[in-house]
């Protein structure tokens, strides 16, 4: 067997074939916000009466589709304070979970090519030191030295001014987390149901109350829609609007090479980042498509724009060969933060708002959840961003640390 | 015969010879092991040539003095070594109809199509043209021998025909497989395989000890042999047709024909390229992985060099043995002939930077320049200290030609402009000017710059530079959508301003030839000739000091700039850059939109309320101020003063130990000699002693500098 | 190299009709960017019958005169949309990553249009000419 059969968790799926008539929490999405939400509730909160719906198979969305890159390096203190929480419990999820997520702590650099971006990844540290993520500002020669490979002249256009560097800055294989969630999830007695398209939501009242589903309708005490990029059509059948478009957002790798790139390299004023994966692949991204779609399409001026900027600053990039691109469908908020918890259609709630992001996020943004589904209290933590924030006008701006332009 | 060198080694090869073949000739396997296809769909040939990897050796023409070298054994080739970034030509072609595929039916579809009356260009592989990808935007990526060339095709037909089934059974990784056409053409090049023994589907198993010796057939039936040749089917090539749903594309010949998935397969290696087995497969199905796509990425399957070509009809096969239902192929995605980055990269240009016309003068006075906004500009000439002297006793000069500059004339203007900002601006008169924001429909400051009218019915307005990209289709966007009769001429690149700025700006214009009573009085503006040069003159002030800005054409503006230069000389002028600008402007209490904004401050989060007339009855962004209106805000930005040295901007704001806020701007002030700050508190109370770098900060009124504006006006 | 030289011309934004109609001067190069604006090299001082239209110097265009030869190169190396095949046309679009635009003649002769402020760009992109 291979290694990666060998180190394989395992799902242990529920005996029923078929949804039971009613939950205490239905959760439409078995992505990883989902899939996190359901093992808290169970695990931490012992509410076991819980279902997750998922339209394909779990994690066929955006979370088994990312970048995978884990960070807390944000710009306001709520991002911080959030993303660090995050962060942390990734460090010791397989612990917590028995199961080898391919966890590593790497270090993120975030680099500027110019004063101005400079200014902002000073910035960053200073914020990020107060609010407790601890990261340096790193001179060009300090660079070099995390990543020789660099030509710190950026190919005479783009000379390396310094980077922010975040100690923490983490990778994780996308699918295992999905899976370590949904085995955990399902050890302690929630149910999956792949193949099970939610179609609609029963109300009673304004009240929501159940879903309809490609298999039968299902009684809910709580719905959360944790659905990724098409949010906004659930929400709109809970007569929610969201400040939220979906956009697509492609990324790719090259074929595997030997572990010669030890940390995350991002670049401020290029727009895209790079890390090796566990596999010894080449991952990168950049920014999301403008042009607001539900289309998974890949392009060929994507590839061309990312390996341009990528080879600008790593010249042995050029020789690497692109084994794969694919794309997922993120909704992104107007203010480039979450949303989460309760809207003012009852018994709904949201977890959305993850964008290009929200890999990082699934156990905090899991776990909260469950605490405020099983306290009815909205947790600090995550107090700030609820989607009355944008009737109450205290939107969590934070585009500049979104990793997008 | 030429020689190339093989893991170190000299080997000879014919003419003709791929590197595969060499390898073949020789005795070798190009890989380590597993079934050829010499056809380029496998990944059993793969070597590192000439310091690439991952290069299918099969496709690639033997060179002399190659060099050649197998990955290594159970890991992967290392991506380092010498940087050789060699030029790599891209040619765009628009085409009518593409035929990929010079085989029988490629030359049917491409004679079926010459005689409907379309221009047919054909792509073989063979012949040097290999096509690499489908896309949306150029739509098809061909690799040639010069280079790359991007196609734009109005139609694509793929006639691909079909790849071999490699077998999937106990030993398939040994030495000494081949599909049949892989026998072909190693027979045709003349090497001798030994004893060959050609065999179908029905593979048991092969025996051999790195290299195959016999065979044994599902009967029973044993063959010993030195070679064995798989006739096994095949499955359509149509990776190209899967990677872009989007693109039209007609499929032809076998690789459209309707095909049996071969038996699910119950030993052996399924992909070869992630070395996973069917024990692999067992072992991820047993664990509860039960969808097609949760085996594949369960156990990788499928996600090594080939994308799944090879194992593709296996693991269809196998999951569909398992669940009684074929499953659908997963997402072809570009990958077939795969590029390298540099190659994607070839003929792609990141960015434009733009210089302003003023730019090789910046350059003789040793300015250091950077990126702002896209534009190179001068963030100081060395002294910044002096250069904010230069301002505040004397005379300065500083190159603003990256404002966003436009004229808006028509019937409509007024209407227009009342209805895109907050301010007034019926009552602005002839000849007069007035500062004025921008608000997005959500109410938040998007930009701030400058209305002056031209008469009745013609303004010229201004923007910030890093914003007149954004403000131009913000204007004509609107414009267009209210209907209005307006025209719109942006002039951001056409013309240069320069900002005379000092006590002395007045008379360096006088010296240059304005007449003193023709010198603008604050907040007017003027054509005027200086130093010969039409200018339009504005007056204005963002230094503080008194300040006039000559906008004019921009094949003037050397002979201006070198005018006002070489004028100033006695008047100790000098030049400032930035870095100066934004701390001067800091001193007024001047916000910088972007810097000291954030994307949603609102006039009153910035003491701007002023600036808002919202007894207009109609304005971009009125209706979220006034719903927002009632709401408690804890988030207002403040001038503070502390002393220096002045914090770095970014530093957080503490009050009782909490973080509040951020600095937005920072400086020490040279007229003051101590720290000058602009910063927000989010969170009430405000207080008025605040914490930065754990030194107190005392709450400012603003402006720090010439509270009543007296200097302005002088 | 591109010979890009510095071009003055009139920039006239004024009501499509009145563009239309207005008669240019023999011999000059008539560049309609969009209906309500048009580029003029070549005349003295233009007038058009819209009272309100903005008439303008316009000196903010280098410009760099192409064969045809030079135009299919180009296009086969720097241009990642197609020209229009009627002549004459005008095609606007990016070229070597700038912003340009291409006055393509009836003799099959073109004008090349790119913004002084990126010039030096477009001049270092494209290099030699064929
Ligand atoms: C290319 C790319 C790179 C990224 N890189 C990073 C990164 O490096 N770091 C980071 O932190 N984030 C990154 N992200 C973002 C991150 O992947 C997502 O924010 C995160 O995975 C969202 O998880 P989710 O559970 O909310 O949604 P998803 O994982 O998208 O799950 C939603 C699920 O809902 C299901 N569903 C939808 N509609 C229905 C319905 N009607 N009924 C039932 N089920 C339904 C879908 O099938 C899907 O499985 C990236 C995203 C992409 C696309």
């Amino acid at each position: 067997m291979n290694e990666f059969v060998e180190t394989l968790l395992d799902l242990p799926w529920q005996s029923e074939t078929e949804p039971n008539p009613t939950y205490d929490v239905v959760i439409i999405g078995g992505g990883g916000h989902g899939l996190a939400t359901a093992y808290y509730l169970a695990t931490r909160h012992g509410i076991t009466n819980v279902c997750v719906l998922d339209a394909s198979y779990i994690g066929s969305g955006n979370s088994g589709r990312n970048t995978t890159i884990i960070r807390s390096n944000y710009g306001i203190p709520e991002s911080v304070a959030f993303y660090q929480e995050s962060l942390s419990m990734y460090e010791s999820l397989e612990e917590e979970t028995g199961c080898w997520i391919m966890h590593k702590t790497k270090g993120q650099l975030w680099m500027a090519h110019s004063t101005g971006t400079a200014r902002t990844e000073q910035t960053r540290v200073l914020m990020n030191n107060a609010c407790g993520a601890p990261s340096e500002y790193l001179s060009p020669a300090q660079i070099k030295e995390i990543v020789p490979q660099i030509d710190l002249t950026g190919g005479g256009r783009y000379p390396v001014q310094g980077s922010s560097y975040l100690h923490g800055g983490a990778t994780a294989r996308h699918d295992r987390v999905v899976w370590a969630y949904a085995q955990g999830a399902l050890r302690a007695g929630a149910h999956i149901f792949q193949n099970t398209a939610v179609t609609g939501l029963v109300k009673d009242g304004a009240r929501v109350t159940g879903v309809t589903t490609s298999k039968g309708t299902i009684s809910a005490g709580v719905v959360l829609s944790a659905v990724g990029g098409h949010v906004s059509t659930v929400s709109k059948w809970a007569d929610v609007r969201l400040p939220i478009r979906t956009h697509t957002l492609q990324a790719f790798v090259t074929n595997a090479y030997a572990q010669e790139f030890a940390p995350i390299v991002s670049s401020n004023d290029l727009v895209f980042y790079i890390s090796q994966t566990a596999r010894g692949q080449m991952l990168m991204g950049a920014e999301y498509d403008r042009q607001a779609s539900y289309q998974r399409g890949t392009n060929f001026t994507y590839l061309q724009s990312v390996s341009a900027k990528a080879v600008t600053l790593f010249p042995f990039m050029a020789k690497l060969r692109i084994l794969r691109t694919w794309a997922g469908i993120c909704d992104v908020s107007t203010d480039f933060s979450p949303i989460m918890g309760y809207t003012n259609t009852s018994g709904f709630l949201l977890s959305t708002g993850w964008g290009t992001w929200g890999f990082k996020a699934i156990p905090a943004a899991g776990s909260q959840l469950a605490k405020l589904i099983a306290d009815d209290k909205t947790p600090e933590l995550i107090a700030p961003f609820a989607l009355s924030r944008f009737e109450r006008e205290v939107a969590m701006a934070d585009p500049s640390s979104a990793g997008t332009k | 015969m030429s020689r190339l060198l093989y893991d170190g080694q000299p080997i000879e090869f014919a003419d003709g010879d791929t590197v595969a073949l060499a390898a073949i000739r020789n005795g070798q396997h190009p890989a380590r092991g597993g079934t050829l296809c010499l056809a380029g769909d496998c990944g059993n040939c793969i070597a590192t040539v000439d310091g690439t990897s991952w290069i299918r050796t099969c496709q690639t023409p033997a060179r002399p003095g190659a060099i050649v070298g197998r990955h290594p054994d159970g890991t992967n080739p290392s991506m380092l070594g010498p940087d050789t970034m060699t030029a790599i030509e891209v040619r765009r072609h628009a085409l009518d109809v593409v035929v990929v595929g010079g085989g029988s039916s490629g030359t049917a579809a491409a004679a079926e199509q010459r005689a409907a009356g379309h221009h047919v260009t054909v792509f073989d592989a063979g012949e040097g043209n290999e096509v690499v990808g489908t896309f949306a935007g150029p739509s098809l990526i061909v690799r040639t021998a010069t280079g790359i060339d991007h196609v734009h095709a109005h139609h694509i037909v793929l006639a691909t025909g079909q790849a071999e089934l490699h077998p999937v059974c106990a030993g398939n990784m040994l030495r000494g497989i081949f599909t049949a056409r892989a026998a072909a053409a190693v027979a045709n090049a003349g090497i001798d395989l030994g004893v060959t023994v050609t065999v179908g589907a029905d593979v048991l198993r092969f025996v051999g000890d790195g290299n195959v010796t016999a065979v044994v057939l599902q009967g029973g039936t044993r063959h010993e042999c030195d070679a064995v040749i798989v006739d096994a089917g095949g499955a359509p090539r149509d990776l190209l047709a899967r990677m872009a749903p989007n693109v039209p594309i007609t499929i032809v010949g076998t690789a459209a024909a309707a095909h049996d998935l071969p038996p699910a397969p119950t030993a052996g290696v399924v992909c070869p390229c992630s070395k996973v087995s069917v024990e692999d497969l067992e072992g991820v199905w047993d664990k509860g992985f039960q969808e097609l796509e949760l085996v594949k990425r369960a156990s990788l399957c499928g996600t090594g060099t080939c994308q799944g070509s090879v194992c593709g009809p296996h693991l269809q096969a196998w999951v569909g043995s398992r669940k009684g239902e074929r499953p659908l192929p997963f997402t072809g995605r570009p990958a077939a002939r795969q590029l390298t980055m540099g190659e994607a990269a070839a003929g792609y240009h990141i960015d434009t930077f733009r210089r302003t016309p003023l730019h090789e003068e910046h350059i003789a006075l040793g300015a250091q320049l950077d990126k702002f906004g896209g534009w190179f500009r001068p963030w100081t000439y060395g002294d910044p200290v002096a250069e904010y002297w230069a301002v505040r006793e004397g005379v300065s000069i500083g190159d603003v030609s990256t404002l966003g500059k436009m004229m808006v004339s028509g019937p409509d203007v007024v209407e227009a402009l009342e209805r895109i900002y907050p301010n007034h601006v019926h009552d602005i008169k002839v000849g007069r000017s007035r500062y004025v924001i921008n608000l997005s429909e959500r109410g938040h400051v998007l930009d701030d710059g400058m209305i002056l009218r031209e008469d009745d019915t013609r303004f010229v307005l201004s923007f910030t530079s890093g914003g007149a990209s954004t403000a131009e289709m913000w204007v004509r966007d609107w414009i267009e959508t209210w209907g209005l009769k307006v025209h719109i001429l942006d002039r951001t690149v056409s013309h240069g301003a320069i900002n005379v700025t000092g006590p002395l700006a007045g008379k360096l214009l006088q010296r240059l030839g304005v007449a003193e009573d023709a010198i603008p009085k604050f907040l007017q503006h003027r054509h005027l000739d200086v130093a010969g040069v039409p200018c339009h003159v504005m007056r204005l002030s963002f230094t503080g000091e008194s300040s006039f800005e000559l906008h004019h054409q921009i094949d003037r503006s050397r002979e201006l700039w070198q005018a006002l230069m070489h004028e100033g000389r006695s008047m100790g002028i000098r030049p400032h850059g930035l870095q100066a600008l934004f701390g001067l402007r800091l001193e007024k209490g001047h916000v910088i939109v972007g810097q000291d904004t954030e994307m949603d401050s609102t006039p009153r989060r910035i003491n701007m309320d002023w600036a808002v007339k919202l007894d207009k009855p109609r304005f971009i962004g009125r209706d979220a101020l006034i719903r927002t209106a009632s709401l408690p805000d804890e988030r207002r930005l403040f001038g503070f003063t502390m002393d220096g040295p002045a914090p770095l901007e970014g530093s957080v704001i503490r009050v009782n130990g909490e973080v509040t806020g951020h600095v937005s701007s920072s400086w020490d002030s040279p007229m003051f000699g101590h720290a000058v700050l602009l910063g927000w508190q989010k969170h009430l109370p405000h207080a008025d002693l605040v914490d930065i770098d754990g030194r107190e900060a005392r709450v400012s009124p603003t402006p720090f500098y010439d509270r009543e504006g007296a200097r302005a006006r002088m | 190299m591109l010979a890009c030289e510095p071009l003055i011309g009139w920039r006239i934004i004024a009501d499509p009709s009145a563009l239309d109609t207005a008669a240019w001067p023999a011999g000059s190069t008539v560049v309609r960017i969009s209906p309500d604006d048009v580029y003029v090299i070549g005349v003295a001082e233009p007038t058009v019958s819209d009272p309100h239209a903005i008439v303008t110097p316009e000196h903010g265009f280098n410009g760099a005169t192409l064969t045809a030869a030079q135009v299919a190169d180009i296009a086969m190396r720097h241009i990642e949309w197609q020209l229009p095949s009627s002549r004459p046309a005008l095609a606007q679009g990016q070229i070597a990553g700038v912003p340009s635009k291409l006055v393509l003649h009836a003799d099959g002769s073109a004008l090349l249009l790119v913004a002084t402020a990126a010039h030096h760009e477009l001049v270092a992109r494209i290099g030699a000419l064929a």
